[in-house]
């Protein structure tokens, strides 16, 4: 009788223990960059070059006619 | 040194930083400026891509394909020109876009690579010129 007393006890008291015992985990949240931002920036790039450049041939395009002799558009050499 | 005399130090300086940053600013080119000078020396830089005294790079710039050809120093200087505006126009764009300024080279020089002619000289990464014709894609 004293024994299953004395288990019960500690059953009890164990079980108590284990219910009071509380696990905090922190865990900082991870960032992780979307891949279409990179590829947005290169999109973008490439548009502001082609844009830059296209530019350059149309103003030289539009130039006095003495400055386009030798312009993009005459490939007879 | 007393108050008064710091105080003259600090405002002398901070005017000077001012001046500085405005001056700066003032002297820094614009795109159209960039493209104003291009667009007049394209007409030069087309003819010398043609006659093969200089070819694009993999990097956005022009380089002349043979190295002897510098010796004629007008040719130098329309290379010299061309990829200071170049340079000029990458950084611009890169401080504007957010990208780096070799992201800017880089993407310049595929699409010079892929508007080349076929008979213009293009020098890959691998350093070695070759003919837009001969180009493995």
């Amino acid at each position: 009788m004293k024994y299953w007393l004395l288990a019960a006890v500690a059953a009890a008291l164990l079980a108590i223990h284990g219910c009071s015992v509380k696990h905090e985990v922190e865990v900082e949240p991870v960032e992780i960059k979307p891949i279409h931002i990179t590829m947005d920036i290169n999109v973008k790039v490439d548009r502001e070059v082609d844009a830059f450049f296209n530019e350059v041939e149309a103003k030289a395009a539009n130039a006095p006619a003495a400055d386009t002799q030798n312009s993009i558009g005459d490939t007879n050499e | 040194m007393n108050s008064h005399t710091r105080q003259r130090v600090v405002s002398v300086g901070l005017c000077v930083i001012i001046l500085g940053f405005m001056t700066s600013a003032a002297c820094a080119d614009t795109k159209g400026q960039i493209t104003d000078r291009m667009a007049q020396r394209l007409g030069a830089l087309n003819k010398a891509k043609a006659d093969g005294k200089i070819g694009e790079t993999f990097d956005g710039l022009v380089e002349a394909v043979k190295a002897e050809s510098l010796g004629d120093k007008e040719l130098k200087k329309l290379v010299q020109d061309e990829n200071a505006d170049r340079k000029a126009f990458y950084e611009l764009g890169a401080k504007e876009v957010g990208a780096a300024r070799q992201t800017f080279a880089l993407s310049a020089g595929k699409r010079n690579f892929r508007v080349a002619k076929p008979n213009e000289w293009l020098k890959p990464n691998d350093g070695k010129w070759i003919q837009k014709k001969d180009l493995k894609s």
